[in-house]
This record gives C-alpha cells, sequence and structure tokens, in this order.
C-alpha cells in the first residue's frame, strides 16, 4: 500500500511547494561560508557581530522551494528527455549520463527570497562588507536548506517504492551548459517561488539553487562519478 | 594633546583589532597634534595591515578579520587623505577592479577592493556584470596600473579572457598589470589565459599587486 501511494506520487508531475523551512539558520555552516574552519569559532568580538547580522538575516530570510517529478521518456548519454504535459523537454549535456538510471527526473528551484540579499546589498552599498558577507552566507546556507528539503521529500517518496534519488546535478555544472536553465525554468510558473533568470542565465536572487534530481530503482542509482570527470576546465579551482 | 603625548601604537591596535572608532579617534587626535600624516600611515597603519595579512596567512585571522580591520584602516585613511594629497602622496597604485561580464558576484571582488584600498591603493571600482569594453575605458581613462578581474562561476570565468584579450590590444596599456582571482580560478588558468597575477584571497591579493608594482 505504502509503496503503491509512494509510485503514485512519484507519477504525478505537478508542482509541489515547499513554503518554509523549520530547520533554524545552520551557525556552524554560516561559519563555514566565512572562512573558518571547522572547529574554530571566532573572537567574542567577532562573534557577537556575526551573531547580530544572524538573527537580522534570520527574521527576513523566506526559503521556499518548488519541484516536480516528471519521467523519462528518452535518454542518451548526452541528453535526456522528459514528459510534460506540453509534450517533452529535453536536457543536454552529461546530465543524459550523470543521471541515466532514473526513471523519473525531479526539477527543482530553491531560494532564500529576496529580502536576505537586498539587505546585503545595501549593506555593501553603505561600506559594511562584513555585514553583507554574513548576509551572503546566510543566503546561501538557506536556499541550500530549502534544496535539502526537496531532497528529504524525494527521499520520503522514493524510499518505500524501492527507489532512491541521485545526487542533483544543475545547468551551469561541467559538461551542462547554463542555457539549459532556460528549459528548467520553463517547466514552471516561477511567480511563486520568486526566481527569475537573466539573460545570461543567472538566477535572481542570486541565492538560489536550481537542479535535476534523478530518481531510479535504489539498486541501480549509481553516481556516475562527479560532474567534474566530465568537464573540460581542468584548471578550475572548484574541481572535485 | 600634543604629538608627545600621543601613544600612536593605539592606532596599530585599534586597526590590528579592527576597531574602527579608536582608530578614527586616534587619527583626529594626531591630525590635531600637526603629527605627520605620512609617519601615521608608513609607521603604524600599514604595518598594522601587514600584520592582519601575516596573522591570515597563518591561519590565525579570517576573513571576518579581514574585513573589519580593512574597515578601520580606510576609515582612518580617508581623515589623512586630505592631507597626503596636499602634500603630493600619491597613492601606491591605481586599480581599475570588477566583475566580469555575466556575473553579478560582489562580495569576493568587494574584499578584494577593500584590502587593496586599506593597503593604499586607489581603487576604480566597476562593480559587477562588467564588459570588457568598459574595463579598457576606464583603465585607459584612469591610468590605471592594474586591472584586477573577479569571476565566481565556472561559466563566467570564461569571460576573462575576453577581457585580458581587449587589455592587451590596447597599446597605451601596455604597462599596465592583470591580476585575477574567484572561486574557479587557479594560477594554471591565470597562466593559460596571459594574466600577470593569480590570487586565491583578498590578502594575497595586496600582495601580489604591490609585487607587480615593484617589478
Amino acid at each position: 500500500m505504502v509503496m503503491q501511494q509512494s509510485l503514485s506520487e512519484l507519477s504525478n508531475t505537478q508542482p509541489r511547494f515547499v513554503e518554509r523551512v523549520d530547520e533554524p539558520i545552520d551557525r556552524n555552516e554560516v561559519l563555514r561560508y566565512l572562512g573558518y574552519p571547522e572547529g574554530v569559532t571566532p573572537n567574542q568580538r567577532i562573534a557577537g557581530m556575526l551573531d547580530d547580522w544572524i538573527e537580522q538575516a534570520s527574521r527576513i530570510a523566506a526559503p521556499r522551494a518548488v519541484y516536480r517529478v516528471l519521467p523519462v521518456i528518452a535518454k542518451d548519454r548526452k541528453s535526456l528527455r522528459v514528459e510534460t504535459a506540453a509534450g517533452f523537454t529535453e536536457f543536454r549535456g552529461a546530465i543524459g549520463e550523470f543521471l541515466g538510471s532514473s526513471l523519473s527526473i525531479a526539477v527543482f528551484i530553491a531560494t532564500a527570497g529576496p529580502q536576505v540579499e537586498r539587505l546585503a546589498s545595501k549593506l555593501l552599498r553603505e561600506q559594511d562588507d562584513l555585514g553583507a558577507m554574513v548576509l551572503n552566507a546566510v543566503g546561501a546556507e538557506r536556499a541550500e536548506a530549502a534544496e535539502a528539503v526537496v531532497l528529504r521529500q524525494l527521499r520520503e517518496m522514493a524510499g518505500p517504492a524501492g527507489m532512491a534519488p541521485t545526487l542533483p546535478y544543475s545547468p551551469g555544472y561541467c559538461g551542462m551548459k547554463l542555457v539549459e536553465q532556460r528549459k528548467l525554468f520553463s517547466l514552471f510558473d516561477t511567480q511563486w517561488v520568486g526566481v527569475t533568470l537573466t539573460p545570461d542565465c543567472l538566477m535572481q536572487p542570486i541565492k538560489s539553487v536550481s537542479g535535476l534530481v534523478g530518481l531510479g530503482l535504489a539498486a541501480d542509482v549509481v553516481n556516475f562519478g562527479s560532474p567534474c570527470d566530465r568537464c573540460e576546465h581542468h584548471n578550475c579551482n572548484m574541481r572535485r | 594633546m600634543t604629538e608627545s603625548t600621543l601613544d600612536l601604537t593605539k592606532l596599530y591596535e585599534a586597526i590590528l583589532i579592527g576597531d574602527a572608532s579608536a582608530a578614527k579617534e586616534i587619527v583626529e587626535a594626531a591630525i590635531a597634534a600637526a603629527v605627520d600624516p605620512q609617519l601615521l600611515v608608513t609607521g603604524q597603519m600599514i604595518p598594522a595591515m601587514d600584520e592582519v595579512g601575516r596573522r591570515f596567512e597563518a591561519g590565525e585571522y579570517f576573513v571576518p578579520e579581514l574585513l573589519i580591520a580593512g574597515r578601520a584602516m580606510k576609515g582612518a585613511l580617508a581623515l589623512l587623505q586630505p592631507l597626503l594629497a596636499a602634500r603630493g602622496v600619491e597613492p601606491i597604485g591605481r586599480v581599475v577592479i570588477g566583475t566580469v561580464k555575466g556575473d553579478m558576484h560582489d562580495i569576493g571582488k568587494g574584499l578584494v577592493a577593500s584590502m587593496l584600498e586599506g593597503a593604499g591603493f586607489e581603487i576604480i571600482d566597476l562593480g559587477v556584470d562588467v564588459s570588457a569594453d568598459k574595463f579598457v575605458a576606464r583603465a585607459l581613462e584612469t591610468k590605471a596600473d592594474i586591472v584586477a578581474l573577479s569571476a565566481l562561476l565556472t561559466t563566467t570565468m570564461l569571460s576573462i579572457k575576453d577581457v585580458i584579450a581587449a587589455v592587451r590590444k590596447i597599446d597605451a596599456l601596455n604597462g599596465c598589470k592583470i591580476i585575477i582571482g574567484g572561486a574557479p580560478v587557479t594560477q594554471q588558468y591565470a597562466d593559460s589565459v596571459g594574466a600577470d597575477g593569480y590570487s586565491s584571497n583578498a590578502n594575497g591579493a595586496v600582495t601580489l599587486a604591490r609585487q607587480l608594482l615593484s617589478a
């Protein structure tokens, strides 16, 4: 019964909404974004400043996400086609190989909301670099927290059906051009989530995350290495 | 208060711990006591920022400590700049800085700009999403010694190459050095696109800029 319900949820292609993130801001994660190694804490004076900014950011952050699960109808090493109400959408690039074991694909957009970024920009204009940097770190943490809720919900839906999600893969990752963002965004009415694309395909608010997660039989879901394995930028600092 | 009763080492301490208010107060008192502004800069402020840099490299300071020290330095320097200019003291170099076309990330670039300014460079900050033409135009207009390029994404770091090509085409910018940085950028990438230098962090960018201008 549970398996049937999960499968039915997974085959429902309607958008699903994550309206809020209940988990509080992970201070350690913010410190990591600010460059503090694990286990190192700032001195009392800096810690006081950071906590003030984190407190302010927590009041204005509005993390949310939207996602859809779409059946895969065709795939090869360099493309992956999903079924949509209007027909199909074909994503190009190494995504085909990376998510190749997937029966369905969850596409998602998650964001920290616009206010954190607005305040960060204001602080930067006022030359409060530290405040701006802390706000940006909190923005990154909140956007990823919203993404984490999407991934958790996917795991909860997929698990009882004997399925599992892959790692997320985002347009702009090596082997998948950033312009693929346009296809991903075309799958949503983005007004609710409040994220838009610039002409250069960057998301606004900047503190947003988009991507695709494969869903396949747990035994078949294999992470086909790192996206970096498919990248031609061998001199990239982010290479893993 | 006279020069002899002022403890100028407190200026060093104030900048080192990033106490902007204290640094400002001490500089104001020093100006009132007719202390040589150059003495404040070279004797206390730059050594304090050098120590901040040393502590950062040693893993004793992190980005927030750099930022508040830079802010204290900038605040103190702003009070002294009119006096230094009146004496004909020039900045140690002029840097045109920006995040390349297609990239909206401001923070890392802002941190580098802040640290360079704190080290005595004049900064012309072009902001984010800056075209190659704009970098060239402002570098020519300001007679820049250095063009500093930032990119945070693997997709936008490719624009660095376009800016370098555009700058290298202009004879009047022959002596202008180009430094690059940003999360995906490496020394190898800098070498491959013909940049004059690369730094992985704001403090390193200051050292690099100084080295390039003293070479």
